[in-house]
């Protein structure tokens, strides 16, 4: 089974707070992964490594066979616009643009070109093709939350990472979510790794990590 | 979609947007019509006193005289004897001398009375019809011809005073018949109607009726306005013209036939370069002046262009930092900022020359000294392109620092923080 994500023996300080040591995990393509654990265990900091927006002080991660730890800035755009797409906690679809606007943005972005026949069709396997025309600012919580995984998943990329994408819902809503993220994932081969503290989601996704103050694999 | 972006964040903020185009778009309108105005200025009034190497009149002020005479600006001095051209004619310096009756208009276009090498001065050539001859026949400028909708055979009636406020009652008696309409030449000739001095005579009744005489003397003879214009009746020596205008034969007649004018006659010689040169100074001074409001305008343009997108960059780093995680380089995201910069100040720059333009020609038609000056309101002048870029440099510097500070964003700690 191909990995998608590989980090090895990675340290991550802040000062002298010890955010990460030695910390290792292997995500394979498909897989789903929770990362657990309460505010300020390292569950933001793992996913900026991750994403590459931090460097690690030791260690590697490697993404689909490339190096995020290890490469120039140019480097990591290069990444996260072929394998990564993130799914924030408030969302952040960009307001001046209309939802169809904002998933050609990220298809531009990533493939080099909009394709137009492929976001309807994800709009309206999320349910909100109606509002293809749309600013974010009009949609409820509900329509943007399908929007941001809408964007996210428009790309096929080899990895979703999600930032608390359900915290914020109730009992329904984040079923839902969980349900439709984990679904589209599946079918188009795109690893997950949620981070949360919202533990509802074990029932969807087996494997996890609880990160405690300084994190440590617990499995 | 990365170029588009810029767009969509200008119409999502169009108050201010559109409040730091019109802001721009002032400044830039302000500058372009004092760079037509001040550029086509000197050229006209070196263009029309080309030639002209001495304006003799009435005693006067010089620049009033050069005004009335060469540009058919202001009012004339007064008037000079007709034998002051035989004067000058004799004179082995003087080239040419060429005379001028001014006093009535035809709805705000000057009547000239001349000789047909008036018209040689400027180059002119007959486009339609016929050089005047006969008493009563008019050769039209281009212009007035084109605005005054006027054809050939047409017949019309003159009015008192030189411009179509001045009128007092038509002169019902003498009709002018148009003869001929000029090529355009971009000249002072453009705006005038032309025709013999003796018709102008024969319309103040000088030289015939009696009677019709005393209506014209605020006219042909402003400065005998309360004499008894029977004087006027019959003999040639109370004919008069406004002007002469003179060209030298050699260079000495510039040292020798201004003060033999001055000192020996009733009759004043003025020099166009001189006052010229006097006029440009006179008025360059308050453009000048103008000129330097408008930059300041510009200049309050491109700071408020600067706060508003120093504001716009702070209220959509998190955009920018998604951008940025979505995989767009740092030179895009930089881009996104100094477009949106460059784009206001284009838009701006492109509204203001419109405006620029639009403004003079509304001026032109609303003010006769506008028009007098013989403005050409969407001719364009080379100089505005200079103002163009001068804008567009403004706004990419007022966009340069908010783009760099997005440029340097720590992705991490703004995502961080706006969560």
């Amino acid at each position: 089974m191909p990995v998608a994500l590989d980090l090895r023996c990675v340290d991550k300080a802040y000062g002298d707070r010890i955010i990460l040591q030695d910390f290792s995990v292997t995500v394979d393509k498909g897989e789903h992964l929770l990362l657990l654990g309460p505010s300020g265990s390292g569950k933001t900091t793992l996913l900026n490594l991750i994403i590459g927006l931090l460097k690690p002080n030791r260690g590697t991660i490697m993404i689909a066979g490339e190096d995020v730890a290890d490469t120039s800035h140019g480097g990591h755009d290069a990444i996260r616009r072929r394998h990564v797409a993130v799914i924030f906690q408030t969302l952040r679809l960009i307001s001046a643009i209309s939802i169809r606007d904002n998933l050609r943005l990220t298809q531009r972005l990533a493939l080099g070109q909009a394709d137009d026949k492929a976001i309807d069709h994800m709009l309206d396997a999320l349910g909100i093709g109606h509002r293809a025309s749309a600013q974010p600012r009009s949609l409820s919580q509900g329509e943007a939350q399908r929007a941001a995984i809408a964007r996210a998943l428009i790309t096929r990329p080899t990895l979703i990472v999600a930032d608390e994408p359900t915290s914020a819902l109730d009992d329904g809503n984040a079923m839902r979510v969980a349900d439709l993220l984990l679904h589209h994932a599946a079918v188009q081969g795109s690893s997950l790794i949620i981070a949360t503290h919202d533990r509802r989601l074990q029932d969807f996704i087996p494997r996890s990590i609880t990160l405690a103050q300084t994190a440590t694999p617990s499995t | 979609m990365m170029l588009r972006l810029p767009l969509a964040y200008m119409a999502d903020r169009k108050l201010m947007t559109g409040l730091n185009i019109l802001l721009l778009a002032l400044a830039v309108a302000t500058l372009v019509m004092l760079l037509v105005v001040s550029s086509q200025l000197s050229q006209r009034l070196s263009r029309n006193a080309q030639g002209i190497d001495l304006v003799v009149g009435a005693k006067g002020a010089p620049l009033q005289l050069i005004l009335s005479a060469i540009y058919q600006m202001d009012q004339p001095t007064g008037n000079i004897p007709l034998s002051s051209i035989a004067l000058l004619r004799r004179n082995p310096m003087v080239a040419q001398v060429i005379p001028m009756a001014l006093g009535d208009n035809f709805r705000g276009y000057r009547i000239v009375g001349t000789e047909p090498a008036y018209i040689d001065l400027y180059g002119a050539r007959i486009d339609r019809g016929r050089m005047f001859g006969e008493h009563g026949e008019v050769v039209l400028g281009a212009e007035a011809a084109s605005r005054l909708g006027a054809g050939l055979g047409q017949k019309f009636l003159g009015s008192h005073g030189l411009s179509a406020g001045d009128g007092s009652s038509d002169h019902d008696s003498h009709p002018f018949e148009t003869v001929g309409i000029l090529q355009r030449t971009g000249t002072v000739i453009d705006r005038l109607v032309l025709t013999s001095i003796e018709t102008v005579w024969e319309v103040h009744g000088i030289g015939h009726e009696e009677t019709a005489a005393a209506d014209h003397a605020d006219e042909a003879a402003p400065d005998h306005e309360d004499e008894d214009h029977d004087t006027h009746a019959t003999a040639d020596a109370d004919r008069e013209v406004t002007a002469l205008l003179v060209r030298y034969r050699s260079p000495a007649a510039a040292v020798r036939i201004p003060p033999m004018i001055n000192r020996q006659t009733s009759m004043q010689a003025a020099v166009p370069a001189v006052e010229l040169s006097r006029l440009l100074g006179l008025l360059g001074a308050g453009i000048e002046g103008a000129r330097l409001f408008a930059w300041l305008l510009a200049l309050i343009g491109g700071l408020s262009i600067f706060v508003t997108l120093l504001n716009a960059a702070s209220a959509r780093e998190a955009d920018l930092a998604l951008l940025r995680v979505m995989g767009a380089s740092r030179a895009e995201v930089f881009g996104v900022v100094l477009a949106e910069g460059l784009l206001t100040a284009l838009l701006g720059a492109a509204v203001g020359v419109a405006i620029g333009h639009i403004g003079l020609a509304v001026a032109t038609e609303l003010f006769v000294s506008f028009k007098e000056l013989g403005l050409q309101p969407w001719e364009p002048v080379p100089g505005e392109i200079g103002i163009v870029l001068a804008v567009i440099a403004v706004g990419l510097s007022a966009s340069l620092l908010p783009a760099l500070r997005v440029f340097r964003m720590d992705l991490a700690h703004t995502l961080g923080r706006t969560h």
